[in-house]
């Protein structure tokens, strides 16, 4: 495909990246000299300086014979007008980033056709979602969603609390257990194993399970034997994502503390938000956290715009007793300073809605994509077209690439966890682990087209 | 494993009285501790609350296996139970539970926890059995049902 991307900040240049492995033409364009040369430098694709809200910029890019316009600057109105302008060249499919809650509701009240965009993205909506799916499996550090919500994708740090310490894969399979998992790989010190029955699973792994939605309670369980629901959270920072977090949490989580610096956004939020107790203060002052109740919060959940102050208050807050941490976190080299840190989970939006727009650029035969950025890994779902190589032979038997896993099935709306002896059939929703090297050649199984 | 080295009929409630899923818990509770199998039956209540809010052990076509895990315990306890007019256990499958199988397991037992869960469950797969459990007219006969079925797997 002829993919144009506006704007080469941390979504656009990750896209870029990936779009490109996968051998799609990409045109990236960027205003600022500076960023330019930096994507420039990095990815291997045609990067134009200029404006992209500017026709002539879009026309050297070749907007007209484009199969796909992604706007993806920092500006939401930009971003729309470059839709606009994409449509009038007659690009074919246009999405388009918007932040601002306000300007969403327009959208959806005339209509996204009216704005000539064909999907919307809004990374601080994707954050809030994947922070409420990290509170209600707790002891998660990951999280992402397969076949409609059908499987889970969760992984957890191994403590030596955990009943899984020192058991052997085989041990835990038992045919007709009620609520089956299967584990897809082992972060074990920075190395990857995709296990076997044999294998252990040890004190200080990260492992990453496949879980039949009825699954996850039971399998938190066996991470953690006292785990259970927070009783008690404390949102620092008002911002999109943190009214919304705030909102959506009230719902299940007794007591949800909304802590906000600037006393005017404090007074806002708290005249919108009923069941929330809403605190004007500075999360990285003892005294405050303390006001909040740190000491007996089940978590903390730092989602102010600065990602130092949330860093800092998230560090301070775990000293004060909450049990467990989130962040997020606008900048992917955070996240190697943030592992060496008592921080739970990191939630990156934009690395999220890269996800997201991967999802949509790759379409039809793969509807949904999570990267895992420390293991190096992708987990894709995709459909096996008729006549694909995965649907000649029992998994077993198809030379899968090696650093990947067949992991579920969906097969008339059940989840079927994979088998040596499993053979997939076409059409079926299939959730694929595997390391980002080897993707293209996990999508070659699942096309028609020969093996090359 | 096998169902019946944990269950003795003494475990069995024959007719449950609670009409909801909280009052389910305490009365297995509350028969456990009458057994002196627990010492603390609300602290058994409230293990067994916390896993049903994390999510419904209802695992469809009526049954239910509520569990959970207890320190102290030095050994896995069983207990059925059967309330004849359903309850509301939030089952993924919406139905009501009719048929309850209780497993409070030691706290670090992964692997015999597992085997124990699986074991149940494979019981009340067969459509036969859980209509005999429905049908069996006292405890005796419960019992009857549950090692038959156990000793045919």
């Amino acid at each position: 495909m002829r993919l144009i991307i506006c704007g080469a900040g941390v979504i656009g240049s990750n896209l870029a990246r990936y779009l490109s492995d996968e051998g799609h033409e990409i045109n990236l364009i960027e205003q600022r000299q500076s960023t330019a040369k930096k994507a420039s430098e990095k990815l291997d694709v045609r990067v134009i300086v200029g404006s992209a809200t500017e026709p002539s910029t879009l026309e050297t890019a070749g907007v007209a014979q484009s199969d796909m316009v992604i706007a993806v600057t920092n500006t939401d109105v930009s971003n729309l007008i470059i839709c606009s302008l994409a449509a009038a060249y007659g690009a074919k499919r246009r999405i388009a980033r918007v932040r601002d809650p306000s300007l969403k509701d327009l959208l959806q009240k005339f209509g996204m056709a009216h704005f000539h965009v064909d999907e919307i993205i809004n990374p601080d909506r994707v954050a809030a979602e994947a922070i409420v799916k990290v509170m209600a499996a707790p002891g998660s550090r990951e999280v992402a969603d397969f076949a409609d919500g059908k499987v889970l994708l969760r992984s957890f740090d191994i403590h030596d609390d955990s009943p899984l310490v020192n058991l052997k894969l085989e041990d835990l399979k038992e045919k007709d257990f009620p609520w089956p998992f299967l584990l897809v790989a082992i972060n074990r010190g920075g190395s990857i194993v995709i296990p076997h029955g044999q294998d252990n699973i040890e004190t200080g792994d990260r492992i990453y399970t496949l879980l039949p939605r009825p699954s996850l309670a039971e399998f938190l369980t066996f991470v953690h034997p006292s785990v259970r629901l927070p009783r008690k959270v404390i949102i620092y920072g008002a911002t999109n994502t943190g009214e919304s977090l705030a909102m959506d949490l009230s719902k299940t989580v007794p007591e949800v503390v909304l802590l906000e610096e600037n006393r005017v956004l404090a007074e806002r939020v708290a005249g919108s938000l009923n069941s929330v107790t809403v605190i004007n203060g500075a999360a990285s002052e003892a005294d405050i956290l303390r006001e909040c109740g740190v000491e007996a919060s089940d978590a903390f959940i730092a989602v102010s715009a600065n990602d130092h102050s949330n860093l800092i208050s998230a560090v301070l807050a775990k000293k004060l007793g909450a049990k467990t941490t989130v962040i997020t976190t606008q900048q992917p080299d955070y996240e190697a300073i943030v592992s060496a840190l008592d921080i739970n989970v990191v939630i990156n939006p934009r690395l999220l809605a890269t996800d997201q727009i991967l999802r949509l650029v790759r379409g039809g035969r793969i509807s949904t994509v999570a990267t895992l950025p420390e293991c190096k890994a992708e987990v894709l779902e995709l459909i096996p077209e008729p006549d694909s190589p995965v649907t000649k032979k029992p998994i077993r038997q198809l030379k899968f690439p090696k650093k990947s896993i067949i992991g579920a099935i969906i097969r008339d709306s059940e989840v079927i966890l994979a088998a040596g002896d499993t053979q997939v059939q076409e059409g079926e929703q299939v959730v694929v682990f595997c390391q980002e090297d080897v993707v293209p050649q996990v999508q070659k199984f699942f096309s028609k087209r020969k093996l090359l | 494993m096998k169902i019946i080295d944990y269950l003795s009929p003494q475990d069995i409630v024959p007719t449950l009285e609670a009409d909801n899923l909280e009052d389910v818990l305490r009365e297995f509770a509350q028969h456990l501790g009458s057994l002196k199998k627990v010492k603390d039956p609300e602290k058994l209540v409230e293990i067994l609350l916390e896993r049903e809010k994390l999510g419904s052990t209802g695992i469809g076509n009526g049954v239910a296996i509520p569990h959970g895990r207890l320190p102290g315990l030095d050994k896995i306890l069983v207990a059925f139970g059967r309330s004849p007019s359903g309850i509301d256990f939030h089952a993924h499958d919406d139905q009501p539970v009719h048929l309850f199988f209780l497993l409070v397991a030691p706290e670090e037992s992964a692997g015999a926890h597992l085997k124990a869960l699986a074991r149940i469950s494979k019981i009340l797969k067969s459509p036969d059995c859980r209509r005999a459990l429905m049908e069996s007219a006292n405890g005796e006969k419960l019992f009857e049902v549950i090692s038959q079925e156990d000793e045919r797997h």
